[in-house]
């Protein structure tokens, strides 16, 4: 009788990318097939608009969410703190820029209003995951179950407050604000939906996320939580203030999203949903797609941004394929990059 | 060692990121206009709103030497799934229309579940692969189309239910609250209990002049038959959620003891628990919204709303290839259709060829027999008859067609009638002869934006004159609600 028995394996670091770089080509080109089969689009035109998806600036919309986002929650779950809440923290971002521009003087001044802004973004995504993390580290609470839930209490609070005390006097009793004065709001690319401001600054965090984590003392230590608290306490550093710096680190960042999202593209504060628009449970898996390392996050991004910019270009043209087949190639290639993750850590041995 | 290969294998797919990105941008075909165009006409003459009309003859670039396409290329962007089976289906419905109808020239597409924030980034894949209209078809996506439309001068934009227009972009909407007065008539014949039940999506001035309305017809017919008319309003907070929808429904039937249903949500739960209402035995009339309804309760749908974008993407998209509409005069387009248009529609199903089932034969018979007095002659009739006159007089209106597409001529929309000082044919009538919003009313407000609210309080008393007749901002802005409509509150 033959046994299936799957065995942990270490493939060498340059091997594995490879192994995951093939596959996402070729989960890439079965999905293509798919749809040009299910939809009788010529392959080659198929093909083509995959590859502009890869290749089209208009990504860079997406990597501006998710790149700062899913590296913020690489660095938690680095720590093995699981902030399930960026989604929540990205929402209260958008709620304190929105407040800075719109409510403060400080939104009619040039540059000092979007620099405001999204500090201010950040600071209030980082006070958001202040209650789960204390709650965590002194009474032992869950914080997955915790920052989870506190993402529909930051949506229930928007909609608050776009359906109450702040709802706009020009937007005829529809929920959102009025919009934000033009000094606030942060230009985006002519023919393109992205900031360069704000892809440069994505871009930056990562260099910052990586010297944090391998280069520091505090990294290490960081690292080294997940496995030993002992050993950490042991070197002298407190893991309690350790994790909580971790920890709201990345809410940081996911509030930084939310302002952004709200000086570049929103320019008004609308319902939680609308804005989150569940870009931040996305980022979860993004930042494990990219291994929780912040080049991977990086490749990582591009990849899921490339995707979801591609389930809207596949829809357009004369055979109309539809949002929900789109969905599902997108879901393929997911899957393909799975299986590449499982391939390259473990192997099925037939005995 | 390994760490090396890592190293070099990061920084060459960094490389080729980055050089993919420069490759893209560059071998990209770009539609767009050169962006030193966008700052030729100043931005202060786009920005126009309903009240206030920019009244400038702007020259926006590329007018002068407009040809109209020999080929249209129009794409739609939905809010929600074409599978949706309300707003974003009838919008599908009127795209496949056009398509069909003006193949030999029309070429469309759509992008469905696009959310605010992914809309500005999927308008530019529009415009690059060639899409010269756009229609985006949601609220949320106003602002965000008025700025694309910015940026892209030479592209025309219809943005469907919004308020913000520009030279190359036009806005446009097909109104039910004509055809919720008809409900209403009829929710007020079959009541019982006097109690009527809608769920709101959001009350917003939409929905607010939707239940008015409603409430307006459902007194009209109910009050004569002795019934003493309320109209219990829950709000769900979405458009589309049919638990919260069921379970708002259920609740109006078991506190509220409402016998009769009417709703603002996209998809068909409420009727469905209507018809299982009846199964077990209990008759609640239901009226089916937006899309044809009638399959999902043929035993408890008396009648419902029914919307035909078609027939004002049928006017657009002839006006963009014949050359009338171009980018650079579309500031003051601006569709309030209503009845008289054939936009909007009395019915809960529609058969194989195409026509209308104005109200389900059920429930003919006992509306026949039902019989009331028209309050404006005096003249009486069964309901049904009277449900049939006020269509009639309401889809008279050939004159109202021309003044309900551009913003400038909304103000004369409610006129009853011009004279014209020849012996034969002293007047001709504009608006039609009746319409649901006509004082004496009275009502509170809910909010402050209208005429008759802004300043005051929520629950301050509203008073429309005798006589009167509320005009298009007045419909527009509606912020009250009419006296005997018990506005609940809004579901968590």
């Amino acid at each position: 009788m033959a046994k299936i028995v799957v065995v942990k394996r270490v493939l060498p670091t340059h091997l594995s990318i490879l192994v995951r770089v093939l596959t996402a080509f070729a989960g890439l080109l079965v999905a293509v097939l798919i749809t040009s089969s299910v939809t009788g689009l010529s392959f080659v035109e198929t093909l083509k608009t995959a590859f502009e998806s890869f290749a089209d600036l208009n990504v860079l919309r997406y990597i501006s969410v998710f790149l700062p986002t899913a590296l913020g929650l690489s660095i938690a779950f680095n720590a093995r703190l699981w902030n399930l809440g960026a989604e929540g923290q990205l929402v209260i971002g958008a709620v304190g820029a929105t407040f800075i521009a719109l409510y403060t003087p400080i939104g009619k001044i040039d540059f000092a209003a979007p620099v405001t802004a999204l500090l201010f973004a950040s600071l209030c995504g980082l006070l958001w995951s202040i209650p789960p993390s204390l709650m965590k580290l002194y009474l032992g609470v869950n914080e997955a179950v915790v920052t989870l839930l506190m993402n529909y209490v930051a949506y229930y609070f928007t909609n608050y407050l776009v359906k109450g005390p702040w709802r706009g006097r020009g937007v005829y009793g529809y929920p959102t604000t009025d919009l934000i004065p033009d000094e606030s709001k942060i230009p985006v690319v002519p023919g393109y939906s992205f900031s360069w401001y704000i892809v440069i600054i994505a871009l930056a965090f990562v260099a910052i996320a990586y010297l944090l984590l391998y280069k520091t003392r505090f990294g290490i230590a960081l690292r080294a939580l997940s496995s030993s608290i002992s050993a950490v306490e042991l070197s002298g550093m407190s893991s309690k203030k350790l994790a909580l710096a971790a920890f709201t680190f990345s809410a940081a960042l996911a509030g930084f999203v939310g302002g952004s999202e709200i000086l570049v593209y929103h320019r008004k504060l609308v319902e939680g949903d609308i804005v989150g628009s569940g870009m931040g449970f996305t980022s979860i898996m993004v930042a494990w797609l990219g291994g929780l390392n912040p080049f991977g996050v990086l490749a990582a991004s591009y990849y899921t941004a490339a995707l979801y910019r591609l389930s809207f270009a596949l829809q357009i043209g004369s055979a109309a394929i539809g949002d929900a087949l789109s969905k599902a190639i997108v879901g393929t290639l997911f899957a393909a990059t799975m299986v590449a993750e499982f391939v390259s850590r473990y192997k099925i041995v037939v005995r | 060692m390994a760490k090396t290969v890592y190293g070099i294998a990061i920084a060459l797919l960094v490389i080729g990121i980055v050089a993919g990105y420069f490759i893209g941008y560059y071998a990209t075909p770009k539609v767009a206009a050169p962006p030193q165009t966008v700052t030729v006409t100043a931005p202060g003459a786009y920005q126009t709103v309903t009240m206030t009309y920019t009244q400038t003859v702007t020259s926006a670039v590329g007018v002068a030497t407009y040809t109209p396409p020999a080929k249209v290329k129009a794409a739609f962007v939905y809010v929600g799934p074409v599978g949706d089976y309300g707003w974003s289906y009838m919008h599908d419905i009127g795209r496949r229309v056009v398509a069909e109808l003006y193949k030999d020239w029309l070429e469309t597409t759509y992008v469905e579940n696009v959310q605010a924030a992914q809309s500005p980034a999927v308008i530019d894949d529009l415009v690059r692969k060639g899409y010269t209209v756009i229609f985006t078809t949601s609220f949320d996506f106003m602002d965000q189309t008025l700025e694309k439309a910015k940026e892209y001068p030479n592209v025309m934009f219809f943005h469907c239910s919004g308020y913000k227009r520009a030279p190359n972009m036009g806005t446009y909407f097909a109104d039910l609250y004509q055809i919720y007065y008809l409900n209403g008539l009829m929710a007020g014949a079959l009541t019982k209990t006097g109690k009527i039940g809608y769920v709101a999506a959001h009350t917003i001035p939409e929905v607010v002049r939707h239940i008015n309305a409603f409430a307006i017809g459902a007194k009209e017919v109910g009050e004569q038959l002795g019934k003493n008319i309320t109209v219990y309003v829950i709000e769900i907070g979405a458009w589309y959620d049919p638990d919260k929808a069921k379970a708002a429904a259920e609740t109006l039937v078991k506190q509220f003891n409402v016998d009769v249903l009417a709703f603002t949500e996209d998809s068909t739960a409420i009727v469905e628990y209507a018809e299982s209402l009846y199964k077990q035995g209990k008759e609640v009339y239901v009226f089916s919204h937006y899309s044809p309804m009638y399959e999902w309760g043929p035993d408890v749908v008396v009648s419902g709303q029914l919307v035909r974008w078609e027939v004002i993407y049928a006017d657009i998209l002839a006006k963009v290839k014949a050359g009338i509409y171009r980018p650079g005069n579309l500031e003051n387009v601006d569709y309030w259709y209503l009845l008289n248009t054939g936009a909007v529609d009395l019915g809960a199903h529609v058969y194989p060829n195409g026509t209308v089932m104005r109200i389900n034969p059920k429930f003919i018979p006992i509306l026949k027999n039902i019989m009331v007095k028209d309050v404006r002659t005096g003249e009486a009739m069964s309901v049904y008859d009277l449900v049939m006159k006020r269509y009639n007089e309401m889809r008279e209106a050939p004159i109202l067609e021309s003044l309900q597409g551009t913003a400038l001529t909304h103000e004369l929309e409610s006129l009853a009638s011009v004279s014209t000082g020849s012996s034969h044919v002293p007047a001709a009538t504009i608006a039609p002869v009746f319409d649901p919003f006509t004082g004496p009313l009275k009502g509170y407000c809910i909010a402050s934006y209208s005429r008759f609210c802004s300043g005051k309080a929520a629950g301050s008393e509203v008073s429309v004159k005798p006589g009167e007749r509320l005009t298009h901002d007045d419909l527009w802005n509606m912020d009250w609600f009419v006296s005997w409509v018990a506005f609940q509150g809004k579901m968590g």
